[in-house]
């Protein structure tokens, strides 16, 4: 963090430390909070009180919601897809994903979807195949190249 | 890997010098390091500190030219000792009156500290800024300048920084780098802030987080332990809870010395 500029002295080291500048902030809240009367001191404290404890739930909230979180490639045009849609009905992006899949799921495991057609040999270690949906462009036109590739050698 | 040299220097007594060099080194030793500790300091209070006679190693090794070897003890599994005691004055007349002892507690120091596998050295000295102090500056890589935020631990400060400075200038030493350790540090006491702003105004980013006051450090060396051994769940040790956030703390002074003595070594490699 940077000094402010009219507290700035000549110094040629230009920077603090971002612990010490809490250390320092938090200092001068005590400095300015001393000249308060007791009682407006005691709310002060009250608010920041609830103030950490919101952050702490928050924080919480988030770290529980973590483990289910995933990263997944997409197509952009897809991507793109679901920002209108959740941008329209105004909701996040993630809500919107997770509706659908929903629906995916549920129709994949009732047999109303399936991968067929759409599953290419992977020369992975890892994987047999490589799923490739019929509209996902991009991947398809890098399975075809590969194989493509394959032939010719 | 080549040892590295930390130097625990503050004109001023009594501002933890003893302490965050036993800590540390204790520290690095836990974490698997080879850690020498020379007790250059007269009263000899690191050999108290870890509960090991306090012997005149120092002098012996120095004064009277024995072999660092036969005078280091283990304290601690990988943390070694080299006492001191009253009788190391003697290595401070022989620094002062022979022009050569400096350079050869330099190269005496660093060459036996390597001989013994040491991958680590620490040199806690005591207070002042004699010969003794100047031959430990010269040596080491790191200067560690503790200091607690009061009116007059300010000077001490002044007066390393500017030695720091005159050696720079007039026996060209060049330090990887020097830091301000705040120690004592009272987080309701106005006298903290003010100093630890006036610090961090003329040091910056030299200034490291401080270590908070704690009566539990002031038990340890009478229990003969170290701060990880006796209180390591001690804010001293843990550091101020701000906003959810640890600040400083002798745990976090420690990750520091060990980015340091390995971010070194990755440049060196590189």
């Amino acid at each position: 963090m940077s000094k402010p500029k009219d507290e700035q002295i000549l110094s040629v080291f230009d920077r603090y430390d971002g612990g010490v500048s809490l250390l320092l902030e938090e200092s001068q809240r005590r400095a300015d909070e001393s000249r308060l009367s007791p009682a407006e001191r005691k709310r002060l404290a009250e608010m920041r009180r609830r103030e950490e404890e919101k952050k702490r739930k928050e924080k919480e909230k988030a770290k529980a919601r973590s483990q289910n979180k995933m990263t997944v490639d997409l197509p952009e045009a897809l991507r793109k897809n679901l920002e209108v849609i959740a941008d329209r009905e105004r909701v996040t992006i993630s809500q919107v994903t997770t509706f659908f899949l929903f629906e995916a799921v549920e129709k994949y495991e009732q047999g109303e979807i399936s991968f067929l057609g759409c599953k290419h040999r992977s020369s992975s270690p890892r994987y047999d195949w490589i799923l490739v949906h019929p509209k996902d462009t991009e991947r398809m036109q890098k399975v075809e190249s590969r194989k493509s590739h394959k032939l010719r050698n | 890997m080549n040892g590295k040299v930390i130097a625990f220097v503050n004109q001023k007594g009594g501002v933890g010098k003893t302490t965050s060099a036993v800590t540390l080194g204790h520290g690095l030793a836990l974490a698997g390091y080879r850690v020498l500790l020379a007790d250059a300091d007269k009263q000899g209070h690191v050999g108290r500190y870890l509960n090991i006679p306090k012997t005149p190693g120092l002098r012996r090794w120095f004064y009277e030219e024995e072999p660092m070897r036969e005078q280091i003890v283990e304290a601690r599994p990988n943390l070694w000792v080299l006492p001191g005691d009253k009788s190391t004055n003697l290595v401070v007349g022989k620094l002062r009156d022979e022009p050569l002892a400096t350079p050869m507690f330099v190269r005496r120091f660093k060459q036996e500290m390597e001989e013994l596998g040491m991958q680590v050295g620490m040199i806690d000295l005591g207070p002042g800024l004699d010969h003794l102090q100047m031959a430990a500056m010269m040596t080491a890589d790191y200067v560690v300048i503790p200091a607690s935020p009061r009116y007059l631990d300010m000077d001490g400060v002044a007066e390393v920084t500017r030695t720091l400075a005159e050696l720079k200038y007039q026996e060209g030493k060049a330090w990887r780098r020097f830091i301000i350790l705040p120690t004592m540090y009272v987080r309701v006491w106005r006298e903290s802030g003010v100093r630890l702003k006036e610090l961090v105004d003329v040091f910056g980013t030299t200034v490291w987080p401080p270590i908070p006051s704690d009566p539990r450090v002031t038990e340890a060396p009478g229990r003969g332990k170290t701060l990880w051994e006796y209180a390591a769940d001690t804010k001293a040790v843990k550091g101020i809870e701000i906003g959810g956030q640890r600040i400083g703390g002798y745990e976090e002074a420690l990750k520091r010395v060990r980015a340091l003595v390995e971010e070194e070594d990755v440049k060196a490699q590189g």
